[in-house]
């Protein structure tokens, strides 16, 4: 047992090293290559995923940024043409009450200034009418002074200025 | 006695004995590192290591005197 | 009915104990544990000078070995895939194991350097010590029996020669001679001092190269020995119960046998990392 087995050395050294040749050509270095590769593609598609989710989020915040600028947007818009429209709207009315404030002055004027020339129309009438009337009946009798004093009495009597404010109202 | 029976003798005591202190050493060495795994999980991977290594080296003593045995029945004759 | 079964079971058992007790054992045989790592040339050859080439059962097993690792290099080899299958991942994680389990770990430079004779040397022992576990036509008359290759001295030295080389070969290589053999000798030492821990270290050295195959050696052949003596108590005691016994113990024991194959594969990988990494960042 103790007498050295050089032979069976030699063998070990033989076979060893052909293990270690062949480990290493056949298995090592396709196995590591291969190991590299998937953690090198595994470590891609994780950045890939990791740019995606990024990118993602970037897009994101991008809409809901304009989302909110267009609803902004969209209120502002509202709220001016509410303004715009209710300003037209008091624009019209005033516009409408003052013409019709106008037309109704208008009428007014009017009515005023034709009671006025009726007024002033029957006013002589009446004067001329009594004359008549009175020198028709009292043509005679009357002096001429008389006469211009009667008219005048008849003429007091009448409330012309009565007649026309009734008229009016 | 014949001299074969004392280094029967001599190769059971080598043995036995022999393998007291290691089997002493083996319980506090995995004693140890499975309470500091239990202590620290996170670097069991380390601890289980070293303790691999703590084992060779401390079966080996018990090893050498298998090996001593061995030499005093089969080639001590 | 169920409790009529039990007790025709009970029955049965203690039927087959005393039977198997009273049954006469068969011829007594002497037991010869040491017969199974005897090794005799099964093909001689001429021997060159002290080196005799004849191929025994140990070299059959190391041939065998490295056939079961060119095969399975080869048949990675042709059949790599991205997506792995079982084998594939089975042969991914070993290589996993070899690399950061083992060199990884251990070693804080030369890891590529050096893994491939590191991984190369923890699946050399580690099939040979499982071809120990797998009973072959080699034994006394051709009947089965258990051999590793690594259950033999001279194997396991010349593994931990390899590693005790390239230890020495990595620090020389990295530092030069001078610098890496001063290296063990402390320079804050006092000088007497100083030279005794270099007598130490070298010792030290050397003792590594036999601790290191003297491990794997009496690991597998302590193991194949327990195997034998559990197989071959049955012919001391003549008696099939014990051998009974014996066989149901025997496979726990093979069961341990498997887990020290690979622990042990591991271990002489792991050192010889330690070693050559110890060299290679000796030199401060």
């Amino acid at each position: 047992m103790l007498n050295t087995q050089w032979g069976l050395m030699v063998w070990t050294l033989i076979t060893f090293t052909i293990a270690v040749y062949i480990l290493w050509k056949f298995a090592f270095g396709p196995i590591q290559r291969l190991l590299d590769e998937r953690r090198q593609s595994v470590q891609d598609s994780m950045n890939a995923a990791e740019q995606a989710r990024e990118e993602a989020h970037r897009l994101l915040d991008e809409y809901k940024e304009t989302l909110a600028k267009v609803r902004l947007e969209a209120e502002e818009i509202l709220e001016r043409s509410r303004t715009t429209g209710e300003h037209a709207k008091a624009e019209l009315m005033a516009e409408a009450r003052a013409q019709s404030d106008r037309v109704l002055a208008q009428a007014h004027d009017q009515i005023e200034r034709d009671t006025r020339a009726a007024v002033r129309e029957l006013k002589g009438q009446i004067a001329e009418l009594t004359a008549l009337a009175t020198e028709k009946v009292a043509a005679a009798s009357l002096s001429e002074k008389d006469q211009a004093r009667l008219i005048d009495e008849a003429l007091a009597e009448l409330k012309v200025d009565q007649l026309g404010m009734e008229n009016h109202g | 006695m014949n001299p074969h029976a004392y280094a029967e003798l001599g190769a059971g005591l080598a043995m036995g004995l022999g393998a007291v202190g290691p089997g002493i050493g083996l319980g506090i060495l995995i004693g140890k590192a499975l309470e500091s795994i239990a202590r620290q999980p996170e670097v069991a991977g380390d601890i289980r290591t070293n303790m691999f290594i703590g084992i060779g080296v401390t079966e080996a003593v018990a090893l050498y005197a298998f090996v001593v045995a061995l030499i005093l029945v089969f080639v001590a004759k | 009915m169920k409790k009529g079964m039990k007790w025709a079971w009970l029955v049965i058992v203690l039927a087959a104990l005393v039977g198997l007790f009273l049954i006469p054992g068969g011829a007594k045989e002497t037991l010869n544990v040491a017969g199974e790592f005897d090794l005799q040339p099964i093909l001689k050859l001429p021997s060159i000078g002290p080196v005799d080439l004849s191929v025994n059962k140990a070299v059959i097993y190391l041939w065998l070995a490295t056939a079961v690792i060119i095969v399975i290099a080869i048949v990675i080899a042709r059949h790599l895939k991205p997506e792995p299958g079982r084998f594939q991942a089975a042969m991914e994680g070993l290589y996993s194991l070899a690399r950061d389990g083992i060199a990884r770990s251990v070693m804080k430079s030369g890891v590529d350097a050096w893994f491939p004779y590191i991984g190369a040397v923890f699946f050399f022992v580690l099939v040979n010590n499982l071809i120990g576990l797998v009973p072959l036509p080699f034994g006394e008359h051709h009947q089965l029996s258990f051999y590793a290759a690594t259950a033999n001295l001279y194997v396991t030295i010349t593994l931990a020669l390899f590693t005790f080389v390239f230890t020495h070969y990595a620090g020389i290589s990295k530092y030069g001679v001078r610098k890496y053999v001063g290296g063990w000798m402390p320079s804050g030492a006092p000088p007497v001092l100083r030279e005794f821990i270099f007598v130490i270290h070298a010792v030290s050295e050397f003792f590594r190269l036999v601790s290191l195959s003297v491990r794997l050696f009496a690991n597998m052949v302590a193991g194949h020995a327990i195997l034998a003596v559990f197989f071959a108590m049955a012919l001391i005691f003549q008696s099939y119960l014990i051998a009974a016994a014996l066989q149901g113990a025997s496979v726990l024991i093979y069961m341990f046998e498997i887990f020290v194959a690979v622990i042990q594969a591991f271990i002489f990988a792991i050192l010889s990392a330690v070693y050559i990494g110890g060299a290679l960042d000796s030199g401060h």
